[in-house]
Parts: structure tokens; sequence; C-alpha cells
């Protein structure tokens, strides 16, 4: 199990995180936020790049820093900017990877297979990484994380880059690799996490906002998401949240407490729910 | 069973087992040197160089390059002392600057942090295999230095000077790898520069460094060797943030 307690992260006068506390056990979570609202340095802190500036983070009880190599031999990482060398080919890659991770060789090169097979790259497992495409590199990527088998596996922005193709077979994937270890998926996209994560972390004002399952943060905004054609106006307590095509013809989708002036009540998404929370953010 | 009756370890047996139990318990302290060759067993050279042959090749391709210039002005401007300060640490400076910047470019140093052997104890074989390297090419580049310049001065004081230069740059540059980011990176060669060029303009100062006698240049030698390692173990065992250059992006 991993604790994230009261966790503070200054950056000199700047607060990335104020007082968040969390605590993960084996499922899927999924760490939704907009840009900026410090999902990458708390990621940083639970793979052990940024130490907090306080409160503390607990594998099983015991502080992760403290833990060092063993914490880090339970964990797979896969970071926003996935850097390799572009004369390897996967398998070498893996191989290198493999022994920074202790992984005896033998084993090594059994697991290195198997993973390939299973993020399909196993046809090209020999070919140079700087002929792979985005996506390609990105299954390289989760294939590295999934070495050492983790106990808890981090993936910072792993869909960005990927077509829609790709993004499906990447949560696949994850559904596949869930079992038993609890992966942590940071992600802006809310289509991509919506079908597989069970609880989802919100963060605003760099504090925690929610976590919770998918369908209690929809249920929170039940009765409260409208559509309406387009070209009307936006009355007070009314928010525009997106534009989306409806039977007859282009309609905007709208958060309010009541329902608008030729408003019909619609199912709320999570998209919904995540532009309703953060209705406020980037506006000038 | 008879409840009034049970029967107590005796005193040697309690710690005995107290014994035992904080044996398994407690961990035991690892030395470093042991700890590096755990982990060049278990990891092997090539893990330890992954990647940056290219680097390894070019740095020795600069070196041998910048022994025509030094052989040049040992030869004609009789600076035979600052030439070796200047370039002893040449080797060992350009192969850490190269192979680091190789793995901030390709965007793999910070994940390197997140693995079971750790990014600073792979830095630091690196440095101990950079440092070993230079101490050998020390040797033929003073018996041509030391050739070109007539034999001018001891072999032996020149090679006491070069290798006192050489863990003096290394020293220096742990030391300023406390400084976070690019900072810490850069501030060695850069204070070397400096250092190497103010010699080389300095007349005094250079006829000075020629009076030091090689006990003294022995001296620093041994002095800086063991603050270089010890600087490296405190290197190793030292929380550093590995993802720093984040924060400051």
């Amino acid at each position: 199990m991993l604790s994230v307690e009261n966790v503070t992260k200054n950056y000199g006068k700047f607060t990335a995180l104020e007082d968040i506390s969390l605590t993960f056990t084996p499922g899927v979570y999924g760490l939704l936020a907009p840009n900026g609202a410090g999902k990458t340095t708390l990621i940083k802190m639970l793979t052990t790049l940024l130490f907090p500036t306080k409160g503390q983070i607990l594998w099983d009880g015991e502080d992760i820093l403290t833990l060092g190599a063993e914490y880090r031999g339970m964990l797979g990482y896969l970071p926003q900017q996935f850097g390799y060398y572009p004369g390897y080919t996967p398998r070498q890659f893996l191989r290198y990877a493999a022994a920074l991770q202790c992984v005896p060789k033998k084993e090594a090169d059994s697991r290195i297979d198997y993973l390939l097979e299973l993020v399909g790259l196993s046809d090209v497992m020999d070919k140079k990484l700087k002929k792979f495409s985005g996506g390609m590199l990105q299954r390289v990527g989760i294939a590295v994380a999934m070495l050492n088998d983790p106990k808890l596996l981090i993936l910072d922005e792993p869909t960005a880059g990927l077509d829609p193709r790709e993004r499906v077979r990447f949560r696949n994937l994850i559904h596949a690799l869930s079992e038993d270890r609890i992966v942590i998926l940071s992600t802006h996209i809310v289509s991509d996490i919506e079908t597989i994560a069970g609880q989802i972390v919100m963060l605003k004002d760099h504090r925690l906002y929610c976590c919770d399952s998918p369908i209690s943060i929809r249920e929170k905004f039940q009765g409260k998401i409208f559509e309406v054609p387009a070209g009307t106006s936006m009355g007070s307590g009314e928010y525009l949240l997106s534009e989306g095509q409806g039977e007859a013809g282009t309609v905007l989708r709208v958060f309010s407490d009541t329902c608008p002036i030729g408003g019909t009540p619609v199912e709320p998404g999570l998209e919904d729910a995540f532009l309703a929370i953060y209705r406020e953010e980037g506006r000038p | 069973m008879d409840h009034n009756n049970i029967l107590m370890p005796t005193e040697q047996e309690k710690q005995k087992t107290i014994t035992q139990i904080l044996d398994v318990a407690l961990p035991h302290p690892v030395s470093f040197r042991k700890e590096l060759w755990d982990t060049l067993c278990i990891a092997g050279v090539r893990t330890v160089f992954c990647g940056v042959g290219d680097c390894l090749a070019l740095a020795a391709l600069l070196w041998v390059l910048c022994l025509f210039p030094a052989s040049y002005l040992a030869n004609y401007t009789g600076g035979l002392a600052q030439i070796l300060l200047l370039m002893s640490p040449l080797l060992y400076a350009t192969l850490s600057l190269m192979t680091t910047w190789k793995d901030f470019q390709i965007g793999i140093r910070e994940w390197t942090w997140t693995f079971r052997i750790s990014a600073q104890t792979v830095s630091a074989l690196r440095m101990l295999c950079f440092g070993a390297a230079s101490v050998l090419v020390c040797v033929p580049a003073n018996l041509l230095l030391w050739s070109v310049s007539g034999y001018l001065q001891p072999l032996g004081w020149m090679l006491a000077l070069s290798l006192s230069s050489l863990f003096l740059y290394g020293t220096l540059s742990l030391l300023c790898l406390r400084l976070r980011g690019i900072v810490g990176i850069l501030a060695a060669p850069i204070i070397w520069l400096i250092i190497g060029m103010v010699l080389l303009m300095c007349p005094p100062a250079a006829e000075w460094l020629n009076t030091v006698p090689t006990i003294v240049f022995c001296l620093i030698f041994v002095g800086t060797l063991i603050l270089y390692l010890r600087e490296m173990r405190r290197f190793c065992r030292r929380y550093i943030e590995g993802g720093f250059s984040y924060a400051l992006r």
C-alpha cells in the first residue's frame, strides 16, 4: 500500500502541491488535472525524483526515501518524455534497463521476449529505435516499466502523441497489466482514463480536489449538465463547457444548477465533470 | 499442560535469541568499496557505459588532438608546468562532461534515477573508470612532454604535478556537484579554465609553480586522492533530487 501523507512541495516561494493525502491500493488510478496543476510534481515525488518539502510518502508504512533501492526495485516508471538510445534495438535497450533494475540475465531475456510480445513489438525487436514511431516508442517505454514486474506502475502522460488506435491498444494493455498492482496514470485526456481507472484523483489549486470513482464524480453533476441550441447566450450561473453535434445540429453543453431556457438535461460524462470542476482555470 | 510450571528460557538463551533477532533485523553496514564492486558485478561494465561509446571515443580523440598544441607550448614557450596543470584533467573532464551531456540530451538521465541501481552509483563507477584511464594516459603524455621540453624538469616532478592536478580537479568537480542542476556540472571546468588562463598569462605565478618541490605535489596528490574518494562516497550516499531539472524548467 502506498500512502501520501500531508505532502507539500515548494519550489522556492512557489507551492506546487499543498497538503496532499492519498492512499493507493492495487488498482488503476487516474491522476487528472489541467496542465500545471501539479500532476508531474506528484508523480516525481512518488518516483523519488523529487522530495516532499513537508509530509512523507510511505510504502507499507516505510518512507520511500529510506527504502531507497528496495522501493525503486518495486517501481516501474514511464516518464512523460521517454528518452532512449536511438542506435539501440528494443531488445538491447530492455537488457540495459533490466541490468539497472538488477533482473538476472536469464530471467531478463525471457521476460523481455514476453513483454515485447505483450506490447506487440516482437516482430521489430531487432530493429533500431530511431526507426520507431512515437506509439512504438511509447510501447517500448511500457515494456521497460514492466521489466521488473513492478508492484507500483507509474505512467506520466502515457498516451500523449498516440493515434486513436494506439490509445485503444494502450488502454487494453493497462487493463491486462493492472491485476495485483497499483497503476497510476497521469493525464489531462479524460477519455483515456474514463474507461480504465477505478479511482480518479483530481487536483485543483495545487490541492487534492477528490479521489473518487468515475461514476461518483459523474453523479455529483447529475441534473446539472444541459444541452442548449448553438447561439444561446449564457445566463448568470451558467457555464459553457463544450460544443457538440446533436440531432438538430450544433449544441452547447452547459453547466448550471438550474435548467437554462430551452435546455435539455443530459447524462453527465466525466469530461463534463472535468470541465465543470476546472471551469474557472485557464480563463483570462 | 501445567500452567504453574511453564519452562522459561535461561538468561543465556534469551540473550542468544535477542542477538539472532537483531542480527537478522538490523541492516549491516556495507563499505563503499564493496557497494561499488557489487554494483559493477551485477550490472557489468557494458551497462555502466551503455550508450556512451561515442562520447568515450570523442573525448579520447580530443585529448590526443590537444597533445599537439600542448607539446608546442611546452617546447617553445617553456610553460611546461602550466600545460601539465591544464592538460592532466582534460580527459577526465571531457569524458565526464560528454557522458553527462549525452544523458541529458537524449532525455535519459532523469529516468535512470528511478532504477534499483542508483544513477549516482553508476556515475561514481564511471568517474572512477575515467580517473583510472586518466592516470594511465598521464604516463605517456608526461613522457612526450618531457622529451619535447628537452628534459627540462625531472619526470617524477612532472608526474607528481599531473596527478595532483588530476585529483584536485576530480575533487573540485565532485564538490561542485553539490550545486544543483547545470551549474554543478559546469562549475568545475570553468573554474579550472580560469585558473589555467591566469597561470598562462601571469609569468610570476608560473615561475612559482616551477619552484614547488616534488614532495609537495606528492602530498597534494595523496591528499586530493583521499578527498576525492571521500567526496565520491558522500556523492553516492547523499539524497539528491533527480527531477530537479524539471522543477527548474
